[in-house]
């Protein structure tokens, strides 16, 4: 198979954060605002991963562990969240962001 | 790759080192282990026995840093490229003061804790759990010195963060605040760490020491690091609760348990800047934009760091002074009145040389946070006093308290004056050190703004202070305050008055602790 290079990597991870970032923005539903988060963090772990492979001195995994933590501490931060948002639909009866509305001024 | 003994012995020689500068942290993590398995037994222990663990870990825990104090700076950990010392963790007097800053705050916020009713409902040994892990958390941000070190200190604290600041399940105030900061929150860790990656990308490296070399090379992107620096500050903005990413901190204050909200605002945002800082420094003088790369502009035209955290400072300050003039609540009010310090103290960073070796450059801005510890804890200390007796949080509750219970009266007033700047507290020495580094540092129009930004603040911290000493209460009973609580609000008021006139040894002393 081809290599098909650094930037084609770079491209797609740009394109997953950019994604993520606009469903995020968009989006009122907060799990698919986590779905969007999870998109951010794909995108970055990609990135290492690509760095690590092209442009890391040889011998070098700094890239690669840095990933392994970033699927750790998202699936952790996953569950906190969804702990959290089952604890506010048990209450509200809902999980539409906008709909958590008892703190304002 | 072949070990041979002598390289075998260095990095045993690495790991031993690194164990005894890791103590403080293994104390807190072995307390957090404790307080979990409080709730296995059969039996139910008594409600304060978490509070005492916690107490006597995070006391240990300073005690052994106050013991230890690094003369030097000593790395933690990491690998060895060649014979240099590549750490995870360093160990200095930077890391030392906010590592102290941090469990201080803690300590001061265990007697809230134990004295809320909401919280000994039931069970509450997790709360401490989640108390101290946040603390650890933090004390890994303070003394990071590599991006990955940096990641897992701030994930850290978040996670128990959040926990704890839904801990109240049936309240819907505290699952909303604690859902509101989880999806802020990794939001912003997510853009943190995306820009965590191009910079690991562009360097290189994840070790801190490396960022000044690799910034200066040649071939080097300076726009593309720019924006995954810019990237990365957003996610210390986050803990520092500065502008842009404050938009979760009006809320997170209000719903979260009380001396929770107190801890965050001081350790948290403490243990931000510290991440923050070293970030930054780590840079050197050279790390600069130049708009002349580009569309032929003015020799010299560019921004660097300076330029966008006095931004980010400016903005802060005017955002939470402006949002604090309207509300009602006396949380929400202290929380814009956070957001605006995070601007006064980021001033303070704005003008950090990174070439200056000294460390008297640090001296203001962490005198600063001294004063900021002793006035916004004794301001919540009240808040928290008050309200456990009243039930009430609105500025309206607290007409007349001058008269229903003098001695908080008179301390609250006190804090409210040293946070909004002027003589004899301490809040105005330290605001008038800032002021001159930034005037010296070349950004009158910054110490402008700040001045503007007091005069701001005034509206509302006197609305406070006149409803409390000239307004009239419905109620005039008020049930009274344990002399153990007077003594502890004393200990937080008292060196406020005491800095505002006997400040120099403090200010002297604390231009020791620079990087």
């Amino acid at each position: 198979m081809p290599d098909v290079g650094l930037k084609a990597y770079l491209m797609v991870a740009a394109a997953l954060f950019s994604l993520g970032m606009g469903v995020v923005i968009t989006r009122r539903n907060a799990i698919a605002v986590l779905c969007g988060v999870e998109l951010i963090l794909n995108g970055a772990a990609l990135n290492f991963v690509a760095f690590n492979r092209y442009s890391a001195p040889a011998g070098r995994l700094d890239g690669q562990i840095f990933t392994i933590f970033i699927i750790i501490l998202a699936a952790a931060e996953a569950a906190i969240a969804l702990a959290i948002l089952l604890n506010v639909f048990s209450i509200t009866d809902s999980v539409l962001i906008d709909e958590a509305d008892s703190l304002k001024e | 790759m072949q070990l041979t003994g002598d390289r075998l012995s260095q990095i045993q020689d690495l790991l031993e080192r690194g164990m005894l500068g890791f103590v403080p942290e293994i104390i807190l993590s072995l307390a957090v282990i404790a307080l979990l398995l409080c709730d296995l037994g059969r039996r139910r222990i008594r409600p304060a026995v978490p509070g005492w663990i916690a107490g006597l870990a995070l006391g240990l825990a300073a005690l052994w840093i106050v013991v230890n104090f690094p003369a030097g700076t000593s790395p933690l950990f990491g690998w060895l490229e060649g014979s240099v010392h590549k750490p995870l963790l360093v160990n200095d007097p930077f890391a030392a003061f906010f590592k102290l800053f941090v469990l201080a705050a803690s300590l001061v916020v265990l007697p809230m804790c134990m004295q809320s009713p909401l919280l000994n409902k039931r069970s509450t040994s997790e709360f401490y759990a989640l108390l101290v892990a946040a603390s650890l958390g933090m004390l890994i941000m303070a003394s990071s010195a590599n991006l990955l070190m940096i990641y897992l200190g701030i994930e850290f604290a978040s996670m128990a963060s959040y926990l704890a600041v839904g801990y109240f399940k049936q309240d819907r105030r505290s699952s909303e605040a604690g859902l509101k900061y989880v999806i802020y929150g990794s939001v912003a860790s997510g853009i943190m760490i995306f820009g965590l990656s191009l910079v690991y990308g562009l360097t290189g490296s994840l070790a801190l020491d490396d960022l000044a070399s690799t910034v200066t090379a040649s071939g080097m992107n300076a726009t593309a690091l720019a924006v995954a620096s810019i990237l990365v500050f957003a996610g210390f903005a986050y803990k520092m609760a500065a502008f842009p990413m404050h938009f979760w901190c009006p809320d997170v204050y209000e719903g979260a348990p009380l001396p929770f909200t107190a801890y965050l605002s001081v350790a948290s945002k403490a243990a931000g800047f510290a991440v923050c800082i070293r970030f930054l420094m780590a840079f050197g003088p050279e790390f600069r934009i130049r708009f002349t790369d580009y569309a032929g502009l003015p020799d010299g035209a560019g921004f660097g760091w300076k330029e966008i955290i006095a931004a980010a400072s400016a903005l802060s300050m005017s955002a939470g002074n402006l949002a604090a003039l309207k509300q009602e609540n006396i949380r929400r009010m202290l929380a814009y009145s956070s957001i605006a310090h995070a601007g006064y103290l980021l001033m303070g960073v704005a003008v950090l040389k990174p070439d200056d070796a000294g460390s008297e450059q640090f001296g203001a801005l962490l005198f600063y946070f001294i004063v900021y510890f002793l006035m916004n804890l004794g301001a919540f200390f009240v808040v928290h006093l008050v309200t456990v007796r009243t039930g009430e949080e609105t500025i309206e509750s607290y007409k007349g308290l001058g008269r229903r219970a003098p001695f908080l009266a008179v301390a609250l007033t006190t804090c409210l004056v040293s946070l909004l700047g002027i003589p004899p507290t301490g809040g105005f020495i330290g605001k008038l050190h800032l002021l001159s580094e930034v005037v010296e540092g070349g950004l009158i129009w910054l110490a402008v703004v700040a001045g503007i930004n007091t005069a701001i603040s005034a509206y509302f911290y006197f609305k406070l202070i006149k409803a409390i000493h000239l307004d009239k209460a419905k109620d005039e009973s008020f049930p009274a305050v344990a002399i153990s609580n007077r003594l502890l609000v004393a200990a937080l008021v008292a060196p406020l008055l005491i800095l505002g006139i006997f400040f120099a040894p403090v200010s002297e002393w604390t231009k020791g602790f620079g990087l």
